[in-house]
């Protein structure tokens, strides 16, 4: 797990990187936003990953045929 | 002159079957109300004053004919603008939905209100896209909390919260994802009931979070959402996570009492990032329900991985208008989307395994444990507009916080009453969570009721003249 906070300069390569792959045309005075949301989200992700997680803990969704 | 408005819904009902009063009056008592005082609340986006005076003339004719009335006999209410309602395109607060046509058929749990002879009033403002904890919507105006026109209602219930608290309707149906009936019921000083996941239907209404989204009533007493929760129970076919199980009423739970429980006030992540406001309300609530304490584990994880469903799930959700009308999103809603529609799905697949395994954790603690008491919100209403709050000494976004006690328990579905404490002196109350296990609503209103009639716990109408 990747122990640093995500930069703003790294959140916004990623943002470059992944936008088109969407299809999606991120507008310039969105980015911010978009940036710092994808900070929160991510420091919200390596608290989720303090969570120790075995090969046999499934995933909560179910679909049922 | 007896004010209607000023009646609970049980009360109301009973007065319609006995002829004390027409449903006809109820309704034109509150739709008076509503037009009175509306417009510096900003509870409704929509009023259905034609709909309601017909449903109420039918439930009158019904009384005269002797036929047999439903449970909620002229009993007015109002629902949150993500319930599909006929003749209205369902909003889910946003300004893209607008374009909608107008929705051909009423969501289940409207269809049930009606067989039970409830009356709609209206759809209620909300949060866009219910992605929201503050009850402000950038496009119509937020709704504003009654008991002070400058602070907030919370959200995304936000029209819901203001709605029974100004008295315009005893309840009010929301929808919560993450805390979404339980903040505004907290800030408002309501009771708020979000049932066990998969309990009631949600088919016809907008989805936000599939995985997380539950639906449920916010009232002015533990008997009104438990009759507005023995109205809609039942199994559907159209929500594919409805459950098929056993739903026992809940009314004749609500004065059973509370001997036998075994209740905990849950301390750790629990006890900080509040105000005393908060602290002190629910060591009033634990203090007289004789609780012990429980740490709950894995709680930081589990809301946080709450939050990572949450943006990813809506954000695909809303990809394609992501893609096509970005411009025309609340700017708040839009970049929290953006952010999360670009998470890297391993990411996602290990939020859905944390929330199995703090299930089974949670399962683990209600073996010991029946009722577990938790403060509802971090602080009383905050200003309209206010961006920031300091807790416990660090300063922290208003809208992604106002939800940290409450995402912890709908992330794994658990039934939840937030009941209503008015501290010594204070003008505005702040919010208890009271949580069970899966399934067990009875409990929630056993306690409920009992702190209700104890005097500790009550909501009150909002003067608003």
């Amino acid at each position: 797990m990747p122990s640093s906070e995500l930069t703003a300069e790294a959140a916004e390569r990623y943002l470059d990187a992944v936008a088109s792959m969407l299809g999606l045309a991120v507008a310039p005075d969105y980015r911010p936003g978009v940036v710092l949301n994808l900070q929160i989200a991510m420091r919200l992700v390596r608290i989720a990953e303090t969570l120790d997680l075995g090969d046999h803990d499934e995933p909560a969704a179910v679909f049922e045929a | 002159m007896t004010d209607l408005t000023q009646f609970t819904a049980a009360a109301l009902a009973e007065g319609v079957k006995a002829g004390a009063f027409t449903a006809r009056a109820v309704a034109e008592a509150h739709l008076a109300r509503i037009a009175a005082h509306d417009g510096r609340v900003g509870a409704f986006t929509a009023v259905t004053t034609e709909r309601a005076l017909a449903e109420a003339d039918a439930v009158d004719v019904k009384r005269r004919s002797g036929a047999p009335l439903g449970p909620l006999a002229g009993v007015p209410y109002a629902v949150k603008n993500l319930f599909d309602v006929v003749g209205l395109p369902t909003l889910a607060g946003s300004k893209i939905n607008r374009d909608h046509p107008p929705a051909a058929r009423d969501a289940a749990l409207i269809e049930k209100l009606a067989a039970a002879d409830a009356v709609l009033l209206g759809a209620l403002n909300m949060g866009e896209y219910a992605y929201d904890f503050t009850g402000e919507n950038a496009h119509v105006g937020p709704s504003r909390n009654p008991h002070d026109l400058m602070r907030m209602t919370g959200g995304s219930s936000g029209g819901s919260g203001a709605a029974a608290a100004a008295g315009f309707v005893p309840v009010t149906l929301g929808s919560d994802t993450n805390g979404s009936i339980r903040v505004p019921a907290s800030l408002c000083g309501l009771f708020g009931l979000k049932p066990t996941f998969g309990r009631l239907s949600r088919a016809r209404s907008f989805p936000f979070v599939t995985s997380l989204d539950h639906l449920g009533p916010l009232g002015r007493s533990t008997a009104d959402c438990a009759a507005f929760y023995d109205a809609m129970r039942g199994h559907d076919p159209d929500d594919p996570v409805s459950q098929d199980r056993p739903a026992p009423p809940l009314g004749p739970e609500v004065g059973a009492g509370i001997g036998g429980l075994r209740i905990a006030r849950a301390t750790g992540y629990f006890n900080g990032m509040q105000e005393a406001a908060a602290r002190d309300a629910t060591a009033l609530v634990a203090g007289a329900l004789g609780a012990g304490v429980v740490e709950i584990p894995h709680v930081a994880a589990a809301r946080a991985a709450a939050f990572v469903l949450t943006c990813s799930e809506g954000g695909a959700l809303h990809l394609d208008r992501l893609r096509t009308r970005a411009a025309d999103f609340d700017p708040d809603t839009r970049d929290r989307l953006i952010a999360g529609a670009l998470l890297p799905a391993a990411h996602v697949a290990t939020a859905h395994r944390v929330r199995a395994k703090y299930r089974d954790a949670m399962r683990a603690l209600f073996r010991d444990v029946d009722v577990i008491i938790a403060p509802a919100t971090p602080t009383r209403a905050p200003a309209l507009g206010q961006k920031t709050f300091d807790l416990d000494g660090q300063r922290v976004p208003v809208r992604a916080n106002l939800g940290l006690f409450t995402q912890p328990f709908s992330f794994i579905g658990l039934p939840v009453m937030s009941v209503p404490v008015w501290t010594a002196g204070e003008t505005l109350p702040i919010g208890v969570q009271i949580i069970a296990p899966a399934w067990r609503e009875d409990i929630v209103v056993r306690v409920a009721g009992h702190l209700e009639r104890a005097g500790l716990v009550g909501a009150r109408i909002a003067r608003l003249d």
